[in-house]
């Protein structure tokens, strides 16, 4: 009996797996002998050249490598904190009855079906000193020309804001649904003790809903790692090398200087420390 | 050095085979122009790669006329200029025949030739049979050399481009000021201007936008204050004082006379910033003349002046204006008859008759062939800057940027390191220095 | 009475806040939407007027000369097809997948999952790099088939992700109880388990959909002419010679249109799928 149950368990796995195998891991592994070689598409029309571990070397040397890292963190930490606060203070204000409140839900997750290449272009429009809105209202107030993109410290501030548009609603979605399923009495019970609407916030329904808050951080902080097109379309990684993320990074010395031996290093890299970092978040969490 | 030889060798000898052959079983002797139902190549369809760019544009719309006088279909892929040297590249490495032919800058023609992506045109152009609509003595000069590695033909000039100033000749009449000759009296200008209108005019606009861009519009500076690219050794040589006070000046005029934005201005937000009015000066491409002139387009016609660009010191190596020369190129691996078509297509397409008409077709005036550059359609849209455009040309300088191997990597390096003087300009002769040091240590190895 | 007065005073005042807190929210996320279908109505000058015009004379121009463009039908297919077939591979593969590391005893569900995850995990382009050359050498590079291989290697990872917590969901008596009436494992998953699941189902096929089509990179490299999709058809409007918006926003709008439908019909049982299996987790 147990056996038979064991076997048809093997049987529904397998082909999903060795599909993934044939995809992932075989290419995973022809990418670790990448790595070691020099794969200039340039030279000597893309020849692999041994080149043990110098990648890996020129990786830790390279300032600009290093730098993405830095970005790369910084774009992760800033788009998660903001798009987790605003997830969670948007759905709690919508936690209530009124009309049209299906309209409203639907409306505001609206960002999270756009096309990304499409709405980072629409944001470079936004974002415009001459003819964007941003910088319109910016003036209105401010009665000088804002220009977000072309500045070291505001561009990644913009392409945070760009994400957290797009994404925040992932979490207001997900927040909202499992606020929807609470059961009422803890709140009334709350009430009853005379707590704040704030202490019930914060106290009761947080605490209650952390393990979506949870999963949603974790999918978020996959996603925010590998974003490239908002980049790819904004600011190409600029001005100077202030956007440019480990992806960004990698795509450009793999597409844009042809070294694939070292743009596959990076990735490499990139995808060990992730993995790494996330699965141990993840096993302690256990939401697997 | 003995492989590339005998390739040079072998393709020859198979395309006078080829031609052999093909003499033998047509047979028909009057294959000139008026043979209008003698099509060798009917049914023959190839692909082509251009970047987005008027003439592409202009072919698109005209590939009929080709393909009813040839019989050849010509497929056209217009892609975005920044993705296309990574497609062409990819494609070439992986000896793909997806593309017969490719459109790109004179840039990357080195490269190909050295790994053999693409095919020598030296027999074609002897061959009488495909060469009626070739003609070497039509294209200008300088346009047609850099379509040559070591003396042989590899790519037909699709349009030229040179760089030169352009000014506002109303404000300056009003300020008093007359065209910059030197880099100090342009930004004597710039600085009039900006600050007898309270910064509502920018002294001057330049593409300030990463990558090619910045490059681009630097070039100027590092040319005009006596610098250059490379080192007699071939090393990059950045970290001169030239190329520091060219780069200071240049961020010094936009930072202090630019407009807002320009640290991600590219062509199209600095040509329509400068033709709406909203600077006095700006140096770019003379493509952006014909902008300038369109009324359909701009704020300023007949308001715009043109001069060469200026330069602080006479730098005997090359001046401080641009020639970028833009080709087609046939790739090496394709089959003769896809070769012997796409020539065709190539030739026609920059013959002179085929560029007259584009001109009618779409806003284009960095036509290739001299005939065009002389002819009544030429003269009649673009006369307010055609003769300050051929002067450009005449003295641009072919090595602005660089044209090796490794051209890509060097502009991507060098173009971050300048955007990144331009926002945090307190320390350029650093920034120099390490993007210089990186370079010759991990590219020009 | 006055306290009452007072007390409807106090009411009004906070639904009027609230009302306006909420046109802020709901102006902040829909803006882009409502600028990017605007302008694709406008003519180049009405476009980048400023403050921007609200009342226009719309034209269909930038329409007429998306669909004028060569081939726009044809990438249009491209993108339905390679979001289609990875998506029913993903949901074939993986459904049963899923159940199997959820509810039958296997060795280690738990690193088997994580193996599934760490393909979520790993950003595209690890896998883009080396499969380039493989594709290549092969001979297959632009060939539409590139595209879908790498984006079910996208889905598959989603699916065994998100499915698991639908399946823990289930009673387990309901399980039993079929097993003990003789039932084999596969009649019980597809008979009984699969019709529970099926909201699931979908809301999982829908999300892979939504991720297929709006994928960039992957396409970017891999397509050429003639298999490009259209996220990638979108940037070939921003040409040497700058961005065309008009063309662009017709497009983007066009591509955009059915996702947003799709995600509309589906946001409730989207949004409890999401979410449901994470509370009891």
């Amino acid at each position: 009996m147990k056996n038979k149950n064991r076997s048809t368990a093997r049987a529904f796995v397998l082909p999903a797996l060795i599909t993934m195998v044939m995809i992932m891991i075989v290419p995973f592994l022809y990418a670790i002998y990448i790595t070691m070689n020099d794969v200039n598409l340039l030279e000597n029309g893309g020849k692999f050249v041994w080149a043990g571990l110098k990648n890996f070397k020129t990786f830790f040397s390279d300032s600009r490598a290093l730098n993405s890292v830095v970005v790369s963190v910084k774009f992760l930490v800033g788009a998660l904190l903001l798009e987790t606060f605003f997830g969670i203070a948007v759905s709690t204000f919508l936690d209530r009855r009124f009309r049209f409140k299906g309209i409203v839900r639907a409306l505001i997750i609206v960002p999270m079906f756009m096309t990304p290449v499409v709405s980072g272009l629409i944001w470079r429009a936004f974002f415009d000193p001459h003819a964007g809105i941003v910088s319109y209202i910016y003036q209105l107030i401010f009665h000088h020309k804002l220009d977000m993109l072309g500045s070291t410290s505001s561009a990644l501030w913009a392409l945070i804001i760009v994400d957290m548009w797009q994404w925040t609603p992932f979490m207001i979605l997900l927040i909202m649904a499992s606020l929807d399923g609470l059961s009422e009495d803890a709140v009334e019970a709350a009430k009853v003790e005379g707590a704040s609407e704030l202490q019930i916030i914060t106290r009761v329904k947080i605490p209650m809903i952390k393990p979506t808050i949870y999963m949603a951080m974790m999918i978020r902080a996959i996603d925010a790692l590998k974003i490239f097109d908002a980049i790819f379309v904004m600011t190409k990684g600029g001005p100077g090398s202030a956007t440019e993320t480990m992806n960004m990074y990698s795509y450009v010395v793999g597409f844009n200087f042809y070294r694939i031996g070292y743009a596959t290093t990076i990735s490499f890299i990139f995808t060990i420390v992730v993995t790494i970092v996330l699965s141990k978040l993840m096993q302690k969490n256990n939401s697997l | 050095m003995k492989k590339r030889l005998l390739s040079i060798l072998l393709t020859g000898i198979m395309v006078s085979g080829f031609i052999a052959g093909c003499g033998s079983s047509g047979g028909s002797g009057d294959s000139s122009e008026g043979g209008s139902g003698d099509k060798p190549y009917e049914g023959v369809e190839i692909n082509v790669l251009c970047e987005g760019h008027a003439s592409s544009n202009a072919y698109e719309k005209m590939a009929g006329e080709f393909e009813e006088e040839t019989g050849i279909k010509v497929n056209l892929e217009i892609i975005p200029y920044e993705e296309l040297p990574q497609k062409v590249l990819l494609s070439f490495s992986q000896k793909s025949d997806d593309y017969d032919m490719i459109m790109n800058d004179s840039l990357s023609l080195q490269g190909y030739v050295d790994n053999d992506y693409v095919a020598c045109l030296d027999d074609y152009i002897a061959n009488d049979d495909l060469n009626q609509w070739y003609d070497k003595a039509d294209f200008v000069e300088a346009y047609e050399g850099m379509m040559e590695v070591d003396g042989k033909v590899y790519g037909f000039p699709v349009y030229g481009e040179a760089t030169f100033l352009m000014y506002r000749k109303d404000l300056f009449d009003e300020y008093g000021l007359k065209a910059p000759t030197t880099m100090a009296e342009l930004e004597e200008c710039a600085k009039t201007i900006y600050e007898g209108t309270n910064g509502e005019v920018a002294g001057i606009t330049l593409r300030g936008q990463q990558g090619i861009h910045i490059v681009y519009t630097w070039g100027a500076f590092l040319w005009g204050y006596g610098g250059h690219y490379f080192d007699e050794n071939g090393k990059l040589d950045l970290n001169t004082e030239e190329a520091v006070e060219g780069t200071e000046a240049f961020c010094r005029l936009l930072n202090n006379y630019g407009p807002e934005g320009y640290t991600n201005f590219g062509w199209q937000e600095n040509r329509l910033l400068f033709q709406q009015g909203g600077a006095a000066m700006t140096i770019d491409a003379t493509v952006n003349g014909a902008y300038c002139e369109d009324p359909d387009e701009s704020d300023i016609v007949g308001k715009v002046g043109y001069a060469p660009v200026p330069a602080a010191v006479e730098n005997e190596e090359g001046g401080p204006a641009a020639l970028a020369v833009h080709g087609f190129y046939i790739n090496n691996v394709i089959e003769d008859k896809q070769k012997e078509a796409a020539f065709l297509f190539g030739s026609w397409a920059t013959n002179a008759a085929t560029q007259e008409k584009m001109m009618g077709v779409e806003p284009h005036c960095g036509v290739s062939s001299l005939k065009a550059i002389e002819s009544d359609a030429f003269q009649e849209k673009y006369a307010a800057f055609g003769n300050d455009m051929v002067k450009a040309l005449e003295v641009a300088n072919p090595l602005y940027v660089p044209t090796n191997t490794e051209a890509n990597e060097i502009i991507n390096k060098v173009g971050t390191a300048l955007s990144k003087c331009l926002v945090e300009s307190d320390d350029i002769a650093g920034i120099l220095k390490e993007v210089n040091d990186d370079v010759n240590s991990n590219v020009l190895k | 009475m006055d306290l009452h007065q007072k007390r409807i005073i106090k009411r009004t005042i906070r639904r009027i806040l609230f009302w306006l807190v909420l046109a802020v929210i709901l102006m902040f996320f829909m803006a882009p939407l409502i600028w990017l279908v605007s302008t694709s109505f406008k003519n180049y000058i009405d476009a980048f007027a400023m403050p921007p015009k609200l009342v226009f004379k719309p034209t269909l121009e930038n329409y007429i000369s998306v669909f004028n463009k060569a081939n726009f039908f044809n990438y249009m297919k491209n993108s339905i097809v390679c979001a289609v077939i990875p998506t029913a591979v993903g949901i074939i593969l993986g459904v049963p997948c899923a159940y199997s590391i959820a509810m039958l005893k296997l060795k280690n569900p738990k690193n088997l999952s994580f193996f599934f995850l760490s393909a979520r995990i790993a950003p595209p382009i690890m896998s883009l790099l080396p499969l380039y050359i493989i594709f290549s050498k092969i001979g297959i590079i632009g060939d539409k088939i590139t595209i879908i291989i790498m984006y079910t290697l996208m889905c598959i990872p989603i699916v065994v992700w998100l499915m698991p917590v639908y399946f823990r969901e289930l009673p387990i008596e309901l399980r039993e109880a079929a097993r003990v009436d003789g039932c084999s494992e596969f009649r019980v998953f597809w008979n009984i388990v699969l019709p529970l699941v099926k909201g699931a189902v979908a809301a999982t096929a829908i999300y892979c959909i939504i991720t297929c089509w709006n994928e960039f990179l992957i396409a970017l490299v891999l397509s050429n002419k003639t298999s490009q999709t259209l996220p990638v058809t979108v940037t070939s409007f921003m040409t040497f010679q700058g961005t065309q918006w008009g063309p662009l926003t017709a497009a983007g709008t066009i591509i955009m249109v059915p996702m947003l439908i799709f995600g509309f019909f589906i946001q409730k049982s989207f949004a409890k799928g999401l979410a449901g299996g994470a509370v009891k987790g």
